[in-house]
């Protein structure tokens, strides 16, 4: 054997799945940097339209990540995908955020303007207004969402899961995230019919 | 099942064929999915267009640079960067390569400073006075 074949192989650590990652992560902080950086996007995602703004979006994130760095010594793949383990801790964290503050914050429709997030081209200040306003009701309609629904959606729309990931991350067949879509969806129609029906009195009213 | 619960279940994956189309970016054909489902086209247009909705509403979201390095690095530390950190991740056969590469140019480095040195000290050595019963074996001794 030539000398230099006895060193260890250099891992690429970008060319392992994750269940390899995490067992190197356990005693290896590159590793843990790696799934850092494969999966803080789409955690931040996930929060910020949980709690609708950047300062507590950032703040749960971090925490998200320091408790995983805590526990993944513990890790076990027990049917549960890693994955499916940190959004699983972000969505404690969240509810746990909600319940503290008493309150679910809308994102705000300056921040929705400012930050550019009404997307794609628009005619003039009054169109990216009137479709910030138009974002805006989809967004409230979608808080007034259970908690199941709201996540289903935002896993979907957001981070673009698949059903399989999904399922896996809520602890449900894929069959079943079919059919609380179906349902989530007919009862977005529902409250976005109504919410229109009383914004059309309401208008009535004032005239 | 009822008519109305075999419905629900076309309308099910209805739903979950156009959702994957408007994700994927596709120009979901409606009508045809409508008729594939057996679903009624007004009310599967009334779907793709609140599908429609939701994607340009929860639209993508990033965290800021700034964010993303200071928390990597509270969790981590810095990212390595030093030369031999960087060489240590190279394959062995580069780092074999490196070595040789780097014990050369130091080889190379160190014979020009000899032979610069000796020069000096040759010329130094000439300029020398001789004693008068000195060999030049004595005088190259005298002079160390």
């Amino acid at each position: 054997m030539r000398f230099w074949k006895r060193q260890q192989p250099t891992i690429d650590l970008k060319t392992l799945s994750d269940v390899e990652l995490v067992e190197l992560a356990k005693s290896d902080k590159d590793a843990f940097g790696e799934i850092y950086e494969r999966y803080v996007d789409k955690i931040y995602k996930y929060i910020y339209y949980r709690v609708g703004g950047t300062h507590d979006a950032e703040d749960l994130t971090s925490r998200v990540f320091f408790r995983a760095l805590a526990h993944v010594e513990t890790y076990e793949d027990r049917g549960i995908p890693f994955q499916a383990w940190l959004y699983r801790i972000a969505h404690n964290l969240v509810a746990n955020h909600h319940r503290d503050k008493g309150r679910r914050k809308i994102i705000p429709l300056e921040e929705y303007i400012t930050n550019g997030m009404y997307g794609g081209a628009v005619d003039g200040p009054e169109q990216a207004t009137e479709d910030a306003e138009d974002r805006e009701q989809m967004l409230i309609a979608i808080r007034k969402l259970p908690d199941d629904r709201q996540q289903l959606l935002l896993l979907k729309f957001v981070d673009r899961l698949s059903n399989a990931e999904i399922g896996e991350i809520m602890g449900r067949t894929e069959g079943a995230v079919k059919s609380l879509y179906h349902r989530t969806l007919t009862a977005l129609r529902e409250e976005l019919t109504q919410a229109e029906a009383d914004a059309a009195s309401g208008d009535r009213k004032a005239k | 099942m009822t008519q109305s619960d075999k419905y629900e279940v076309r309308l099910k994956y209805f739903m979950a064929d156009m959702t994957e189309d408007v994700l994927n970016g596709q120009d979901a054909d409606i009508h045809g999915l409508a008729i594939y489902h057996d679903i009624p086209v007004q009310e599967a247009q009334a779907y793709s267009g609140l599908v429609s909705r939701l994607d340009s509403t929860l639209v993508d979201v990033q965290p800021s640079a700034q964010f993303k390095k200071q928390l990597r690095s509270e969790l981590v530390g810095e990212e390595t960067s030093t030369v031999l950190q960087r060489l240590r991740k190279l394959p062995p056969r580069l780092q074999l390569a490196a070595g040789i590469a780097l014990f050369a140019a130091m080889a190379l480095l160190g014979r020009r400073r000899f032979a610069g040195e000796a020069q000096r000290l040759l010329g130094q050595f000439r300029n020398l006075p001789q004693a008068p019963n000195a060999t030049p074996a004595e005088a190259k001794i005298s002079f160390r």
